[in-house]
């Protein structure tokens, strides 16, 4: 698949950071929609489903815990996710869910670049 | 309160506020093995040879130890200990008495205000994620010829908005290393190497300062090499701060079986009744307004002096008024501490 295609659905509950990353990956010529919520990812997945997934973990209604669970159930390995988050051990948090990678906040924005690149 | 005990461990006396704060009647201090109520800050039981009136039936005289109290009702209970031993006209030990204190209202206090720390510092980092992510929109998105008169504005944005996220580091990292120190990763390593590199990073962001490197040619130690590292630049980093325009100087050496850092700088120096506290968290060394001044929220002296200490060193300064000031701390040299392996 050309990079330039991939699909990445951005799931954090601060709007503004959302758009942030959603007009930074538009930038690098990624393909990018948003969810402010586990529940609303879900809703945008069963739509289409995105090549990557940038998770927040802590948020209102269905936190990223519960979204991977979910989304694995339903979906496996069908797309890639990866755990964007302030807590204070994102790879841990990544080990813990099964996620493919991980991105603390704040992130260089070559870090991000380059794991959605690469998965 | 206070217990009085007579050399084979039983209670000669134990008042009623003893018995408030640990909820019994009375520890027997010569009973075998590990006290099943008394535990060390941290949770692990106490040994019995270390309950400080043991060790004042000793002769020792014991000042400030903290012990974790399960009382009888439940609740945890944080007591400070001093005790010391009963003589009698020729010095014989005949007895050893206690004081306590109950501070779990202090610890009580010190951990909300460590959770509200650490919760506060985490809602810090999402808008500096927005705001480090829009300064990188706005450099592709400006035409190019407008590009060199903004860089500057963006260099200032990007400096500023790392120094919030340092300090929100700092923040985050006190409170985790109050709550469960973090693991070292030990390695052997040459420490004057190690400087050269820092110094080398360091000199091109300070324009207006030159850093002097003096050093041993080997300085080995057994140390977790990211922690010194960053003690390294803390260090220097505030001594830039502090000197403005001028020399800072660097110096690696072994004393002794010690290897020893030194950074030197050449600012007003520190007052000799702020120096007692700068290795307290929140503790500003200068005051406001003056060179160095680095705001309220001061967490890396403290950091430092967490990180030196648990890798078997000491870290302390030396300033005389107008002097500039000298931070050095010192590490066990690898010889001493055993060859090389990862621990």
């Amino acid at each position: 698949m050309a990079q330039e295609s991939k699909l990445v659905l951005v799931v954090d509950d601060d709007l503004e950071l959302a758009s942030m990353v959603e007009l930074l990956l538009s930038e690098f010529g990624f393909r990018a929609v948003c969810a402010p919520n586990g529940l609303e990812a879900l809703a945008q997945v069963s739509r289409q489903m995105p090549d990557i997934i940038l998770l927040d973990m802590r948020m209102p209604r269905m936190d990223g815990w519960e979204f991977a669970r979910e989304f694995r159930a339903r979906y496996d390995h069908r797309a890639r996710i990866v755990v964007l988050t302030a807590g204070s051990n994102p790879k841990k948090t990544a080990q813990e869910i099964g996620a493919e990678g991980y991105v603390g906040k704040p992130f260089a924005v070559n870090d991000l670049i380059d794991i959605v690149v690469r998965l | 309160m206070s217990l009085h005990l007579v050399p084979d461990g039983r209670l000669a006396l134990f008042n009623k506020a003893a018995e408030a704060i640990l909820g019994h009647s009375g520890i027997d201090a010569a009973e075998p093995g590990p006290h099943p109520e008394l535990r060390l800050p941290g949770g692990a039981p106490l040994p019995l040879e270390q309950l400080p009136l043991r060790r004042s039936l000793r002769g020792e005289t014991v000042i400030g130890a903290e012990l974790g109290v399960h009382h009888l009702s439940g609740r945890e209970v944080h007591i400070l200990e001093n005790s010391a031993p009963t003589l009698d006209a020729e010095g014989r030990v005949v007895g050893a008495v206690l004081a306590i204190q109950d501070i779990t209202p202090i610890r009580e206090h010190e951990r909300l205000r460590d959770e509200f720390i650490a919760s506060a510092a985490h809602e810090l980092k999402t808008p500096v994620t927005t705001i480090k992510g829009y300064v990188e929109l706005l450099r592709r998105w400006l035409p190019e010829e407008r590009e060199a008169r903004a860089s500057r504005a963006f260099q200032i944005i990007d400096a500023q908005t790392m120094r919030i996220n340092r300090r929100v580091e700092e923040m985050i990292e006190a409170f985790n290393f109050r709550q469960s120190p973090t693991a070292l990763n030990r390695t052997r390593f040459d420490l004057s190497e190690l400087a050269t590199g820092v110094v080398e990073r360091m000199q091109p962001l300070s324009k207006d300062c030159r850093i002097s490197l003096c050093r041993e040619a080997s300085v080995p130690v057994l140390a977790d090499r990211d922690r010194i590292e960053e003690v390294l630049l803390g260090l220097l980093d505030n001594a830039i701060a502090r000197t403005g325009r001028g020399d800072v100087e660097v110096r690696i050496e072994k004393e002794g079986d010690h290897a020893l850092a030194l950074v030197r700088d050449h600012g007003v120096g520190i007052s000799k009744e702020r120096q007692p506290h700068v290795f307290e968290p929140f503790y500003e060394a200068v005051p406001p307004g003056a060179v160095g001044y680095r705001g309220v929220v001061v967490l890396s002296p403290y950091l430092n002096k967490l990180a030196v200490e648990q890798q078997g060193g000491r870290i302390w300064l030396e300033s005389e008024g107008g002097q500039g000031a000298t931070f050095s701390f010192s590490l066990p040299l690898a010889e001493r501490a055993g060859h090389g392996s990862r621990e």
